[in-house]
Formats: structure tokens, sequence, C-alpha cells
């Protein structure tokens, strides 16, 4: 299919050049890269879920928050390395959204999305509250160990060796995803999607199978947390908040909902806008609420969609 | 011929050296010095932004008008931290990574200066936050990390330190569910106990609750004398409504910023005599020196505390703080010779222990910074509300507030 | 008691976001900011046109400017996208976040109150206008509900929450119950935020805590239900205040979260829902 074609060329074009922008950009500019592709991580896998299942959660803070402090607290109370800490945060990651999921994916449509959304402000709640744990909104900032113990000038306070670290999984989510979907696992979310009563008639379990997008939609969000507090050195109870949940849905629908790599182009934009508009007008948000409405004006499938598709359905 | 030839050659000789010795002093034509602000300009901390951004600004102006810092003029980049951490970090980064400016002054988030610390040391750049969570003094700050306001045990303790002369014995304590309040409670306690006094029971609050009767009705121990409360803006307005609902005689004292922006005179009977700590007094009358008074004027704010012109309330709490920041680093850059940041080492060292004397500059009073772990001597003031005017009614002074060092940053190095 | 007011308030803004959500099933994230736009408009009116009252009847007419344009260019071009729907509101909450920001400023100030009376109750002093606030909320309740069940508007409403299709091959005009209904829910927030404004303080952010609360009244109550709204909102807001009695603050309002969670997972379309057909 072309439109596919388009965006696994976009999304590999993007790759390459993520990987010179390393070394090419300065150091401020960098920062920006890394952050940008640490939320494309958390919107590629939200992408599964809203793209690929259509099942709009608004509780996928919980899983930032939960991989965030899943590394953070190992790195600073059990003293494991960098990538036994990250490990901690996938295996929390799991275990979040199977529980969440296990609760919400059977609810319809309207009431999937704000039953997650309570549950995940329960978490919030939970978590501004044990300070003992979490810091609260003021938050747990820590010293981050070397990538290996042997090697100790691998290590992220490196600006270099931060961006690369964090490159490299955005290359393997984004190759693991791209495979997944390319699977018989893929069509059939894609059939789900699609028509999930014509899905559970061809004798897919849906139910099943909604768990298995939500699930790893949630370990690669608590991947994208995790990468986020080893990245700032820091987390807070602020990770669980409502923020946190909107934000991937703004960053998928603006780049494009079911492409994996669309919601790149979201996160980079809004970024960006945070980044350099902030600067000058101080209510860019404003601005960018009137440019969300003119994109999806545009195209309801966002930016590459647009761009894939010429607004064609 | 040769006379002309000569003098020909002297002439090109001397307008040679004058060109050369212009090029050197193009040359020596100093750099600007960069001064990055982390604001919180939007967010739930969007008035504390809008006074600190103001004041930061008046100073540098005051500064580059007065000859700059060294003779260098001084440049201001400021950035919004949205009231998060997260924002207030990565602005962090931008500013010394893109802007690349030498220091760094504020947020009044506590999160937003716990999530800067790191990056702080990480960076090599001083920062200046005007948050109070007593941890900036503590093991969440570092060597570069210089709060330049008061810490809550600070004020707290001149909390206790006045309520048991002052006030009462038996206290409740009310405060909003929060890092803020639970600090402003546990530090309370434990300095009213040191005083002699008692806190009869415990009282939190969720933000943003505007009915407060369920959490005092019946909650208030018959004896309980006064009530020490860490809430503000709306909160405190519908806990004073319903406190004096329950119990219009007991006596109240609230915690540093629970006044903050209000307009006294509305605020009723029920706000009769209730008194507020503060490091700085909201009307000119409760600090009439003529440094301060310089001082307001060139905030441009009134005797009231507000914004000539706009009628802004000023969040003055810690504005002062933000003010005396620029001077603080110029003094210790002019003292220390700084010149690049290669120079920070000494500029720190040199900020450490150093002191100030009473101005326009540092209109709050004479000011040290504790080598230890970078407490600012500060002062507290009692503000108390009578016939719906804001007075001041006590001072406590620095010594009686301070409080032994929780680190000792002078021990760390670079 | 207050708990009771509050109740009311919420209630009103909860019935708002319930047709929009039951009619066109959209998932209204400004919701709350209508609310505050609301709150704001009712801070400027009241010392302009010297009345609270007025305020009250000026607001709607405000609001309904505002929300017609919103529904017809903003929302409808995405019916039946959920997603995208919920996107575009939050585009919207942007806006008028920032707007009022811009033009209101980020200093949360207090409306003075519009009636100066007191009244003794049990001991305890409640201020008068609490009163007039609780009999103006129910009484545009009572409004609404005569409105949806009494009269043939209020049927066109109610069938098209009901199905949507069925309603438009019977002939109803789709659109117009569209517009209105979105119009109507609109006011609904904003004249809680009018009643609101004097209780509480007025803060460009303050419609983010009303709007969680309205979303879980809406899915507590049942879509659609107007009884089960006001039932839910009513017995959420008084038993927060029972159980902060002898619970902590945090564990109270887990507690209420979880209670909703149970109650979900035994009626999943909530106390009074319609169910599926």
């Amino acid at each position: 299919m072309e439109r596919k074609g388009m965006v696994t060329r976009f999304a590999l074009v993007s790759l390459v050049v993520l990987a010179i922008l390393g070394v090419v950009l300065p150091s401020g500019a960098r920062s920006l890269v890394v952050q940008i592709m640490i939320f494309s991580i958390f919107a590629m896998g939200y992408d599964i879920c809203l793209g690929y299942t259509n099942q709009c959660s608004l509780g996928h803070s919980m899983f930032f928050g939960a991989g965030a402090y899943g590394a953070i607290l190992s790195v600073m109370s059990f003293k494991l390395g960098l990538i036994p800490a990250l490990g901690v945060a996938l295996l929390v990651g799991f275990l979040f959204s199977f529980l969440l999921g296990l609760i919400c994916v059977r609810l319809s449509e309207a009431y999937f999305v704000i039953v997650t959304a309570i549950i995940s402000a329960v978490f919030h709640l939970l978590a501004m509250d044990m300070t003992w744990l979490t810091g609260g909104d003021d938050g747990l900032s820590a010293t981050i160990p070397p990538i290996s113990q042997r090697i100790s000038q691998l290590s992220l306070y490196n600006p270099y060796v931060n961006y690369y670290f964090v490159f490299f999984f955005l290359l393997m989510s984004y190759l693991v995803l791209t495979r997944m979907i390319g699977a018989p696992l893929g069509r059939i979310f894609i059939s789900i999607r699609e028509n999930p009563r014509r899905a559970h008639f061809l004798g897919y379990n849906v139910t099943r199978y909604k768990l298995v997008a939500f699930v790893l939609s949630g370990i690669f969000g608590a991947l994208s947390g995790a990468l986020y507090a080893m990245t700032l050195r820091y987390a807070s109870a602020d990770y669980f908040s409502f923020y946190w949940s909107v934000l991937p849905i703004v960053w998928c629908l603006i780049g494009g909902t079911g492409t994996l790599a669309g919601c790149w182009l979201g996160v980079a934009l809004m970024s960006l806008f945070q980044y350099y508009v902030s600067a000058w007008f101080t209510h860019y948000l404003l601005l960018f609420g009137i440019l969300i409405l003119i994109i999806l004006k545009v195209s309801r499938r966002g930016m590459l969609g647009y761009l894939t598709g010429r607004g064609t359905r | 011929m040769k006379k002309w030839a000569g003098a020909f050659i002297i002439g090109l000789l001397i307008m040679a050296g004058a060109g050369f010795s212009g090029d050197a002093l193009a040359q020596a034509k100093k750099t600007p010095i960069k001064i990055g602000v982390v604001a919180d300009k939007t967010g739930g901390l969007a008035a504390y932004g809008y006074s600190h951004e103001k004041t930061i600004r008046a100073a540098v102006a005051k500064i580059n008008r007065d000859g700059g810092i060294s003779g260098r003029q001084v440049e201001l980049y400021v950035e919004d931290t949205e009231s998060k951490p997260s924002v207030g970090a990565l602005k962090f980064r931008k500013l010394v990574e893109t802007y690349g400016v030498d220091f760094v002054l504020d947020s009044n988030s506590s999160g937003v200066a716990v999530a800067c610390a790191p990056v702080a040391k990480e960076l090599k750049v001083i920062y200046m936050p005007s948050a109070d969570a007593s941890e900036l003094w503590g093991d969440k700050g570092n060597r570069y990390v210089f709060p330049a306001c008061s810490s809550v045990s600070q004020e707290t303790k001149a909390a206790a330190r006045y309520a048991v002369k002052n006030i009462g014995k038996k206290w409740v304590t009310v405060v909003v569910n929060y890092a803020w309040g639970w600090a402003n409670e546990q530090e309370f306690t434990r300095f009213i106990k040191q005083d002699g006094g008692t806190v009869l029971a415990s009282i939190r609050v969720p933000l943003g609750t505007s009915d407060w009767l369920p959490y005092l009705k019946g909650k208030l121990p018959k004896e309980a004398e006064a009530v020490y409360f860490a809430n503000f803006g709306s909160d405190f307005l519908s806990f004073i409504r319903d406190l004096y609902a329950v119990r219009p005689d007991v006596k109240k004292l609230g915690a540093v910023y629970a006044l903050s922006g209000q307009d006294i005179k509305k605020l009723g009977p029920a706000a009769e005599g209730a008194y507020c700590m503060t490091p700085y007094p909201t009307m000119l009358e409760g600090l009439t020196t003529k440094s301060n008074k310089a001082f307001r004027e060139l905030i441009n704010v009134d005797p009231e505390g507000k914004e000539i012109g706009t009628g802004v309330r000023f969040v003055l709490a810690f504005n002062w703080a933000m003010w005396e920041a620029p001077f603080e680093l110029k003094a210790a850059i002019e003292k220390s010779g700084w010149q690049g940041k290669q120079d920070t080492p000494k500029l720190i060292q040199a900020l450490e222990g150093m002191s100030f004397k009473n101005d326009v500059e540092f209109p709050l009073g004479d000011l040290t910074i504790r080598a230890e772990d970078h407490l600012p001597s500060v002062g507290m003031y009692v503000e108390r509300i009578v016939n719906g005017d804001l007075k001041v009614v006590s001072h406590v002074p620095a010594a009686d507030v301070t409080y032994p060092p929780l680190v000792n940053h002078s021990k760390e190095g670079f | 008691m207050n708990g009771l007011i509050w109740g009311l308030i919420i209630a009103l803004i909860a019935l708002g976001l319930s047709l929009i959500f039951g009619v066109m099933g959209i998932v209204n994230m400004a919701h709350g900011d209508l609310y505050m736009v609301g709150a704001v408009l009712a801070f400027y009116l009241f010392p302009l046109l010297g009345n609270f009252w007025l305020a009250l009847l000026v607001v709607p007419l405000i609001i309904a400017v505002i929300a017609a344009p919103i529904e017809r260019f903003v929302l409808r071009p995405y019916e039946g996208h959920h997603a995208v729907t919920m996107i575009a509101t939050v585009g919207i909450s942007f806006i008028l976040q920032q707007a009022a920001l811009a033009t209101y400023g980020g200093i949360p100030k207090k409306m003075p109150d519009p009636w100066e009376v007191s009244f003794n109750l049990f001991g305890v002093s409640y201020p008068g206008y609490r009163f007039l606030i609780a009999g103006i909320s129910i009484v545009i309740l009572a409004a609404i509900w005569i409105f949806l069940y009494r009269t043939s508007y209020g049927v066109l409403i109610r069938a098209s929450i009901q199905d949507q299709d069925m309603a438009a091959a019977m002939g109803i005009d789709v659109n117009k119950v569209l517009v209105g209904t979105f119009v109507l829910g609109s006011v609904l927030a904003a004249i809680g935020g009018v009643l609101a404004a004097p209780i509480t303080q007025v803060f460009y952010l303050m419609g983010n805590d009303v709007a969680l609360l309205a979303f879980i009244v809406v899915i507590i109550g049942g879509l659609g239900s107007l009884g089960g709204t006001l039932v839910a909102a009513l017995s959420l807001c008084s038993l927060e205040g029972v159980l902060s009695a002898v619970l902590n603050p945090t564990q109270s309002k887990a507690a209420i979260f979880v209670v909703m969670i149970i109650i979900l997972m035994i009626r999943p379309r909530g106390l009074f829902g319609e169910p599926e057909h």
C-alpha cells in the first residue's frame, strides 16, 4: 500500500536524521530532541491503544509515572544499575497496565475513557500523598549510575551518551512495534478497530486482544517515563497528573493516528512550540489550541495522515 | 624633504599605534553577563511569576543604569515554568544551553527548585530559587544552589516563638494537604514544643476545598486557644469564614503566604484579629526605612502593595528575595573578580559567608549567607488584621529564627 | 449542608455535561473552562451591572454566542469521531484558559458577596446568599426538568439521546438539536460558574477541579438520566463531607473513587443509566 510505504519511509528518514542530529546540534537543541525522542516512545505506545484498537484511554499518566518511579526508586533505594532499573520500570508498567486493563478494557467506549481517567486520578492522589515514597509534588532527584559499572565514562551525564541511549530505545521500540503491527497480531488489532463485532464473529476474543494492546501501550509508556526520569534525574508526583494523560492523545491526533511514526510529528510540533514559542509569547498554548483546530479541520487523520493520504479516507 | 618624510612616517606610526590600541580597546569592551529566570508565568503559581518577573527586571534595570556588573551590562532571559517541575527543568537547561546564561533565578515552586537543583550542579551554574522548602538547604540542595528567600523552618520557628509568648500555649494546626502544608505542620509542632507550647490536634484539608466545616466542626478541642494555619487563596477565604462560624473566639496565626494577594478590607469580621507571618511587610508603613521606600518605588508598588498603573496586587512575600538576588550576585562577582564560567567556584566561595548591608539593594536589612547551607539570615515580621487594616505588630530577629545547618556544602567539591 | 449546596452546583454542571455527552457523544474537555468563563464573566459583570442577579441573565446570552459557533464549526465536522472531537475540545480548552489568563490575569480574586445577610443555624452562622444559590440552583434544575420532560423540545433532545439515527429518520432536524443541546449544556456549566463565583475564588484554572468531578457524576448517575445526575452529584458531595469526618482527606477522596468503581462494576451503566439497546 502506497500510504504505508510513505509512512515507513518517513520513519526511516526521521531515524537517520535523528542519528545525525545527535552530533550536529548545539547542546540546547540537543536536549530538546532527547525529550522529543522520549515522548515519541510514549506516543507510539499510545498509538497502539488509540490508533490501532480505538481505545481512547485517559489514564496513561499512570504508566508514565509508574515507569519513572520504578526507575528512580530502583536507582536510589535499591542501588540498581541503570539497565536493571529500566527493567524494573518495564515490569512495573506491565503490572499496572495489566491490572488497569483487566478492569477497563471490557467497558464500552465512553465509560472506558472516564474510568481510566478516574483510576489514574486516584493514583495521582496517592502519589501526592505518599511523600515518603514519591516525594510528593516536590519530587525526588537522584544520581544516575553509569550504563556499565566497568566503563564509567558511559554515563548519562555525558550529553552524547544520553542522546544515543535514548535514540537506541526509540529505534528498538519502533522496530519492535512495527514488527508486531506487521504480524498477524497487528492485523487483528486493525480489524478490531474497524469492526469489533465482525472480529468477534470471526472468532477472535476481542477483549483479550484489546487487553494485549492496552498492556503494550502501558509498557512503552512506562519505558518513556523511566527514560524521562533518568534524563531529568528527577521524578515527581506531577508525572501522574492528568496533563500527561492528555498529551499522548494530542500528539497522536495531531501527528496521525494508526501510523506509529506519525505521532512523532505531533510530539515534535508541540515540543517545539513549548520550547520556542513560549519565549516570545507566554500564551503559546492559545496559538497551539488554534493550531490543533486547524490541523484537525484540514485532516481528521492528523498531519501525517494528510500528507500520505492526501485527505482521502 | 627628509623632515617631511620623517614627520609623515612618525604620523603613520602614531596612527597605526592609535589604530591598534583602538582595536585593543574594542576587544576590552565588555561582553554582557547573562542571567536567566525560570518564572512561573502560567499555571497554578501564575500570580507569583508575574510579580517576581517584574521585580527582577526592575533590579536588572537598576544595575544596568548604575553601570552594570564589573562594567558589564546584564542581559535577562525569562522563561516560563508553567508551574510544572518538568517544564521548569527543561527551561533551565534551555537557558544555560541555548542562551548561555551564567546564573539562573527564581521559581516559587519547590517542585521546580528540586528538579532544577541537580541540573544546576551538572551544568555548573549558580541557581537562586525563591522556594522555601527546607530541604533546599538540606539534602535536596547542593553547592550551586543559593535559595534567596527564607525557609519554612525559619518561618515556623518565628511563628512558634511569637505564638507562645503572645498568643497562647495550646494550639491546633490546620494545613492544606500537600508538601508545603505538611512541612508547616511538622515544623511548627516541633518548634512550639521547644518553646513550651503544645499542639492538640493536626487537621489536614485537601487543596481546593470550598467547605471547611466538616474538617473544623467538632474537631477543635475546647481547650485550644489558637489555630496555626497554612493555606492561601480561595482555601484561606473558605477556611477563615468557616473557622469563624465554628469558633469565633479562637485566635489565628497564619503561615507565610496565607494572606498573599488578599484585599484585607474585604475580609470582614471573620478575619479580624488574625495574625500572619511574613518575611516582608505588605504595607509600606510596616517598614518605613529609606531603603524600603526606595525599593518599593523602584518595583512600582504603592503603599498597599498594589502595582501602580494596573492595580494588580503583588505577592510580596518573596519579591524581596528576587530583588536582592541579582545584587548578591553583583557584589560577589565584583568581590571575587569573576569573569566567566571558569571562575564560578571562586564566586561560590565568595558568596558563602558573604554579608550585605541594608540599602535600597537590600531593603529588608543586613543579610548574611551562611557558608554551610547557604541559608540567608532573615527575620520574620508578624502582621495582624486590626480594624480591617494590616499592621505589623512584631518582628522576630534573624538570630532567633536560625537553626543548625542540616548539611555542610562548603565541604563539597565543585 | 455546604456539601449539598456545592452538590447542587455540580449537578448543574454535570447535567450540562450529560446532555452534551448523551446527545452528542462528546467528551467535552472544555466543559470545566466554560464554568470558569461563567465565573470570570460574573466577576466583571457584577460591578458593571451593579446587580448579581442580572449577571445570571446576561451570562447565558454571552455563552450562547460563544458556544453556538463552536458547535457548528468545530465540533459538528467531526461527528462520530470521538477521539478527534475530544482533542478539538482540548484545543478549545487551551484557547479559553489562555484567553482568561491574558485578560483576567493569573491572580485568583474574590467576588463581593451578592447578599450581605447571615443566618444563624444550629449554632453556626451561614451567609445568606448560600441559601439563595441553593434556591436558584433548585429552580434552574426544576426548569430544566420541565423543559426536558414536558415540552416538545425536550422530547426532541431525549429522543436524540436515545437514538440519534432513529430521531433523524423520524424527521427531527438533528442539527438544530445538536446546536441547541450544546448551547444548553454550555450555559448550564457557565451558570454553575456564576453561582459558584461568590463561594469560591475566581481563577483561570478553576475549571480543572470541577471537570473531573462532573464527569464522575455523569458516569455514576448514568448517561442521559437527569435524576441520576442529580442524585449522584448530591450524594458524592455530601459523602465526601461525611467521610472526611472519619478519614483523612486523601483517604476519603480515594474512598470516593473506590465507591465509584464498585458502582460501575455492579451497574456498568451507572445508577440510573439507560440500558443498552
